[in-house]
């Protein structure tokens, strides 16, 4: 890389961490550590929301999902403005007027201490881990892609964010989280300004994306209903409504957010910026990723996109067998160009019959493409022993390290470093919270005082900052683990999401209702996933359900027993 | 002071639109550009890949 990218990559992050540094004058006690005093600007709060969210596998997947798959990944994100306008008028409200801390507090005011102590061990464990995951999943990449080492990239994830975030509290994840998404939208934006520019001569944006559009890759609305679908209209409108109800509105990630808002209003306005861009922007990034799928139809790219496992492949004792698919590869690219340019000059030329014979023509040598990439694919399974390898992941990297200029490399790579910082800073945020508030201040340590509790605090965010780094390094090598660490919070957040619908909707609920609902919900998810083949964006529906007719259930014959004891 | 914060939470309605100012324009008009933007990703795809 340029000294002039490793200069802005530098830069950015220093800037970051000073930043952080500077917000530590205004959090001298708990509540402006974790809530800011709750003074800040809608504005900067619903920049926060949307940048949480947006971890770097998001940035880095979704361009790649959309060079690979197309725009229909979009559809995962069409229950979330409702989910927005719900929240809105339900939990937001709600937990701003309780003045809670963190939302399992809610829990033990409306029913006992153990559901508080079990919403908290499973948000703690679940985003302890995942918060690994963040940091893993991009270090990997961006190691292989800039040719890094693995434990110097993690750290240099992990480590700015821990301490600005440690230092700063939550004004130090929200500033630096609002100059984040600039830089993520700023870098997306320019990839996508130079993808049209770098178009051949002649290559108009429209013929381009016609020719992407024959392959499905445009295709954003499957209006078909299909359970094991992840990826339709009805999957992601209904069963992504209830896991954006339940990850916006149980995961104390997202409810710390919308707490340090200056109002109740303020709250709403930060969630209903996400209704408004969230689709939008997602569809944005999905398109850089056909950009970059135009791109490579008239520029030869590389057969892999991990360039270490393609080392191995080449050094390794099936090299001639990728030697071969290499060669068909090549043949296959130009043919592929060759049939591309036949079909926009066809549809030039206005002859259905041609542009028919062109298209069917270019489906076909897309194809050829496409089952030669699955061939080395195959073979990097088999030579490394990665079973779950897919090269997605590496497509964006891969083409911002080298197709872009000077200077651009370095923005992009901030932009995916700002991705990742984002959303762990904002966990760590949140880890610390549910550690200090809901189980140190609680049952370690009632009654000290706030200098106390700010400094627990403070330790707590570098626990879980090394913590998650340390797990990082383990979980780059264990690509099952994070799939694991991924499915846990789709147990949690549509179970939670049924207790505070018990609480706040269902005042007769009781508290061994809502305890046993919640065990209720994760084992009915637990039993989904072994026995059908449901797509996960369904489990929070699924476990929200389950709560409620567990919780109800229970809660009626709680109310049931006490009855005669009570007029006795 | 915890039950006294409970009776307070207890009493609050599940659907809560109160505050300094009416957003109800806001939920409205959120509906209506999820909706644009629905049909204008529909629109984009027949266009593009019929």
């Amino acid at each position: 890389m340029h000294p002039l990218d490793w200069a802005i990559i530098v830069t950015y992050l220093a800037w970051v961490v000073y930043d952080g540094l500077k917000r530590s004058k205004n959090t001298h006690a708990v509540e402006g550590y974790f809530l800011a005093g709750r003074s800040l600007p809608w504005w900067a709060v619903g920049l926060s929301v949307m940048a949480t969210q947006m971890s770097a596998i998001t940035l880095v997947g979704t361009t790649g999902q959309g060079y690979a798959d197309g725009m229909r990944f979009v559809q995962f994100y069409f229950g979330l403005p409702v989910a927005m306008v719900i929240l809105s008028v339900t939990l937001v409200p709600f937990f701003y007027r309780a003045r809670v801390f963190t939302a399992y507090e809610y829990l033990e005011r409306r029913f006992d201490s153990k559901t508080r102590v079990l919403a908290g061990l499973l948000f703690l464990v679940s985003r302890g881990l995942a918060v690994g995951v963040i940091i893993s999943a991009p270090a990997v990449v961006l190691s292989i892609v800039l040719g890094w080492n693995l434990v110097f990239t993690a750290l240099a994830i992990g480590v700015p964010t821990t301490v600005y975030t440690m230092v700063g509290g939550v004004q130090a994840v929200t500033w630096a989280d609002v100059k984040q998404m600039v830089v993520i939208v700023g870098g997306v934006g320019t990839a996508m300004v130079l993808l049209v520019l770098g178009l051949p001569d002649g290559v108009e944006i429209g013929e381009a994306l016609q020719v992407a559009g024959v392959t499905g890759r445009l295709e954003t609305i499957d209006f078909n209903f299909d359970l094991n679908q992840t990826y339709t209209f009805w999957s992601g409108l209904l069963g992504g409504l209830f896991l954006m109800l339940g990850y916006f509105g149980c995961d104390q990630s997202q409810v710390q957010r919308y707490l340090t808002a200056q109002s109740v209003d303020g709250g709403r306005r930060s969630l209903l910026m996400s209704a408004f861009w969230k689709i939008p922007l997602q569809a944005l990034i999905l398109l850089t990723g056909v950009l970059v799928f135009i791109f490579y139809l008239f520029n030869e790219p590389p057969m892999l996109f991990n360039a270490t496992y393609e080392a191995q492949v080449r050094s390794g004792v099936r090299a001639s067998e990728y030697a071969e698919l290499e060669k068909e590869f090549q043949s296959a690219f130009q043919a592929r160009r060759e049939a591309a340019e036949a079909l926009m000059a066809a549809r030039r030329s206005g002859s259905a019959g041609t542009i028919a014979e062109n298209r069917a023509s270019f489906i076909g040598r897309q194809k050829q493409v496409s089952d030669i990439r699955a061939a080395a694919v195959d073979l990097v399974r088999g030579v490394s022993g990665d079973v779950a390898y897919s090269d997605v992941n590496y497509v964006f990297p891969t083409f911002i390290t080298t197709r872009l200029p000077i200077g651009l490399v370095g923005l992009l790579i901030a932009a995916i470093f700002a991705a990742a910082m984002s959303s762990i800073a904002a966990e760590l945020n949140a880890l610390s919270a549910a550690t200090v508030i809901d189980f140190y201040r609680r049952h370690v340590r009632p009654g000290s005082s706030d200098r106390h509790y700010l400094l627990a605090s403070k330790l707590a965010t570098s626990f879980w900052g090394v913590f998650a780094t340390v797990f990082a390094l383990y979980a780059a090598n264990f690509g099952s683990l994070i799939e694991v660490v991924n499915r846990v919070g789709s147990y949690f957040y549509g179970s939670l999401l049924g207790v505070f619908v018990l609480a706040i909707a269902f005042r007769r609920s009781t508290a061994n209702g809502a305890f046993w609902g919640l065990i209720a919900g994760m084992g009915a998810v637990w039993i989904v996933e072994i026995i059908s083949d449901i797509s996960y964006i369904w489990y929070n529906a699924v476990g929200t359900i389950a709560v409620l007719v567990v919780g109800l259930s229970v809660s009626f014959v709680d109310q049931a027993r006490n009855r005669p004891a009570s007029t006795a | 002071m915890i039950l006294a914060r409970q009776h307070q939470s207890d009493s609050q309605r599940f659907v809560d639109t109160s505050g300094g100012e009416s957003l109800t324009f806001i939920f409205v008009a959120v509906i209506l550009v999820e909706v644009a933007v629905l049909v204008g990703l529909w629109l984009f795809s027949a266009h593009f890949s019929g």
